[in-house]
């Protein structure tokens, strides 16, 4: 009778939970899912990243390729984040070009990189003018069940620290670039920015980390990306329920404290792999 | 190529690192065996899991050797396009590479070899489920190839049958993939990336390359493809060594759906004792 | 007892002449083959010289059949018909709805000719019904005109769960107005 209960009325299934300070997957209100990280998977990308919460699932391969930098920006590279979130990944999304919700993640992640730094795009310039780098950051979801954004980001993170560029010279004689496979050298990583994710539901309680049943019943969805010096890098709040300031800064401290248990993670795990 | 509006865009050309860098490496070696060692006739080792998509029916994860595809199957679902009323079902499935998953970037929109991969994989796959158990309604199979290492295609089609068994859609049979390179007188089992790829040798005659989608223990073939050109007798025989290397995969993929139910399908309350062991008599 | 069998789609379970073929099996050349990777049970049925094998995943079908009582939402009610999203098959709950449609004449039994879609139902109410046809490609067609099915959930102008009356009336308990509804005799769990 659970289930009939809670496919009739959603809503007051979930009302009840929350009113005994529980989720109905057995949370606690701030709790967040558990984390898995599996970096340098997938051979044929220069960095790539596997980052499970709890159900939520998403891949990140990073391919780099040459190419010339603008004449605007002769000293720059690019960093080129995309999130793809297929029809595989939930019945939710259709085949056809990326959903509204993709575009959105995708332009997050762009804004994310930007603010917080995480790779100073000089770095990535070989020759002024004429040489840099462009990293192509495919994000692909392979299982959504809420909170794609906290996801996305670690793995775009975890797969940053795992590149590994092969060395370039751009030979005297011809002006070409020559590539040297066997030599390769990792990315300077200057900033981790790691995101948290806070739901509101029927104005007044608030939860970290929401399945994808919880984000379709919530009021209010709230990101915070915070970087290790406890600077905030981006907040995304698209619209819904406001927030007291209070319990914004409340939002701000925990969503620090998730960071520094992710950074630490991600710490782990890369070292656990050179090993 | 038009611009992509719904995505963020990078500079208009690059290229892959590897276009500047040195001559690579010759492939092969003199001598029968192959680069990871193996023998012309040897798999490589498969590893097979269901379950691996939460909010799909039914879904596989699938490695061979590098080779690495994630399947997830949806449905039987409310036919999206308004078509006839059929009393049949409609299996509908989308091959996607990642973009990351070959040495060379792919796109994000769904290009030829993409398009040609869907429609074997659904080849292979409907005379095997049985359409008329869901009347007008689809099951959709979603397929990603998350890396390439050879055999792509023969993965997807292993790899989405045992979606759809993990996702109790009736079917006549499961179906296993199994592809075969060959090239002059060598014969490859389950051929890397390398492999696939190398370049045609002048001298050699036979060329080219198959792959076989087969129902297994009712040993019927339900796809059948050949890329290049091999003589009469050559193809026969290329043939045979994709099936048995199907039969050599049947196995696993049935241990991996046994465990799988056993897991995760309670098992009816017992009404009497008289099951299985007396239901031993059929082949095993 | 020794474990239930548990067979993959293709394996061939018995011979034809000695059991006959059930639900999640198929026969071909004179064998029973099964087409789900479930557990396998035979079944003794009275009357009958040969058991059934079956082959079993899921208790019950996720596609409406004839006959089957489904449970769904309401999305619109226009004056010839009404729409809803079917979301359970008899016990099992749907990942995705299926679109279903209750015609006039399909609301009740009695009466037919006086029957006013407005008063029998309203959106977001949660009706049982009985799957009538397949219908055409867009709708399967279901039917209320039994006591036990209709409106089983609705809520009021007020936003509160209403309570039934009678069998065409449902009162909200905040503010003891009476709303009509085609009202499902409400029955008691069999388990």
């Amino acid at each position: 009778m659970a289930a009939d209960f809670k496919t009739a009325q959603p809503v007051e299934y979930y009302r009840r939970f929350l009113k005994e300070d529980v989720r109905p997957d057995g949370r606690e209100l701030g709790e967040i899912r558990h984390t898995t990280l599996n970096i340098g998977s997938i051979t044929t990308a220069e960095g790539s990243a596997l980052v499970k919460l709890g159900n939520t699932t998403v891949i990140c391969g990073i391919k780099a390729e040459l190419c010339n930098p603008t004449a605007e920006e002769p000293k720059k590279g690019f960093v080129v984040p995309n999130v793809d979130l297929p029809p595989l990944c939930s019945p939710r999304f259709r085949p056809g070009p990326p959903s509204e919700q993709a575009q959105v993640v995708s332009q997050l992640m762009a804004d994310i990189i930007q603010n917080s730094g995480v790779v100073a795009l000089e770095d990535l310039c070989i020759v002024e003018g004429k040489l840099c780098w462009v990293l192509y950051c495919d994000m692909l979801c392979l299982d959504y069940d809420g909170n794609v954004v906290d996801t996305c980001v670690i793995s775009l993170l975890a797969a940053l620290k795992n590149v590994l560029l092969p060395e370039v010279r751009v030979s005297e004689e011809t002006g070409d670039p020559v590539t040297d496979m066997e030599k390769k050298l990792p990315l300077n990583i200057r900033k981790c920015p790691v995101a948290t994710t806070f739901g509101v539901f029927d104005d007044h309680y608030l939860f970290t980390d929401p399945t994808n049943e919880e984000e379709c019943l919530a009021t209010g969805v709230l990101t915070i990306v915070t970087t290790e010096d406890n600077k905030i890098c981006c907040m995304h709040k698209p619209g819904g329920t406001p927030l007291s300031e209070s319990r914004l800064q409340d939002c701000i401290n925990r969503a620090l404290t998730r960071a520094e248990e992710v950074r630490k993670l991600i710490h782990e795990t890369i070292n656990s792999v050179e090993r | 190529m038009p611009g992509d509006s719904r995505r963020i865009a990078g500079p208009q050309d690059s290229r892959a690192p590897h276009w500047f860098g040195r001559q690579q490496e010759t492939h092969q070696e003199a001598g029968g065996t192959r680069q990871d060692g193996r023998g012309d006739h040897d798999l490589r080792p498969v590893y097979l899991h269901t379950g691996v998509v939460s909010q799909a029916t039914g879904s596989a994860y699938m490695e061979m050797g590098q080779t690495k595809v994630i399947a997830a199957v949806y449905g039987p679902r409310e036919i999206s396009r308004r078509e006839e009323f059929t009393m049949k079902g409609r299996l509908c499935c989308e091959l996607k590479f990642a973009t990351f998953s070959c040495r060379q970037r792919r796109q994000h929109i769904q290009d030829n070899q993409e398009r040609d991969g869907s429609l074997i994989v659904l080849q292979a796959l409907e005379p095997a489920v049985c359409l008329d158990k869901f009347p007008k309604s689809q099951v959709d199979v979603y397929i990603t190839v998350l890396q390439d290492d050879g055999s792509a295609l023969a993965a997807a089609i292993t790899c989405a049958a045992l979606g759809l068994a993990d996702a109790g859609v009736m079917m006549y049979d499961v179906v296993v993939g199994c592809s075969v390179r060959q090239c002059g007188e060598d014969q490859w089992l389950d051929p890397s990336v390398r492999e696939e790829f190398r370049p045609e040798v002048e001298s050699a005659g036979d060329h080219g390359m198959v792959t076989v989608g087969l129902l297994p223990s009712l040993n019927q073939v339900s796809a059948l493809v050949l890329d290049g050109h091999l003589q009469q007798q050559t193809a026969v025989q290329a043939v045979k060594t994709c099936i048995s290397g199907c039969q050599g995969i049947y196995p696993i993929l049935k241990d991996c759906l046994v465990s799988s139910t056993r897991r995760n399908v309670p098992s009816l309350e017992q009404k009497s004792g008289q099951t299985s062991t007396d239901g031993q008599n059929g082949q095993t | 007892m020794a474990a239930p069998r548990v067979c993959v789609p293709g394996e061939r379970l018995v011979s034809t002449a000695d059991c006959e073929s059930g639900r999640g099996t198929y026969v071909h050349h004179g064998y029973i083959y099964s087409c789900l990777a479930g557990y396998m049970h035979k079944r003794n049925l009275d009357g009958k010289e040969l058991p059934i094998v079956e082959v079993i995943r899921q208790k019950e079908d996720a596609v409406p059949r004839i006959g089957s009582i489904v449970t769904g939402k309401v999305t619109s009610v226009s004056g010839r018909m009404c729409k809803c999203a079917i979301t359970c098959v008899e016990r099992t709950t749907l990942r995705e709805p299926f679109r279903g449609l209750i015609r006039k004449e399909d609301v009740r039994a009695t009466e037919k000719d006086r029957v006013e879609m407005y008063k029998c139902f309203r959106p977001g109410d949660i009706v049982l019904a009985r799957v009538l046809s397949l219908g055409d490609a867009n709708c399967y067609l279901l039917s209320t005109a039994e006591n036990e099915l209709g409106v089983v959930l609705a809520l009021s102008e007020a936003g509160a769960q209403m309570v039934p009356v009678s069998w065409s009336d449902m009162q909200c308990p905040k503010t003891g107005s009476k709303e009509f509804r085609k009202v499902a005799k409400v029955q008691l769990q069999q388990e």
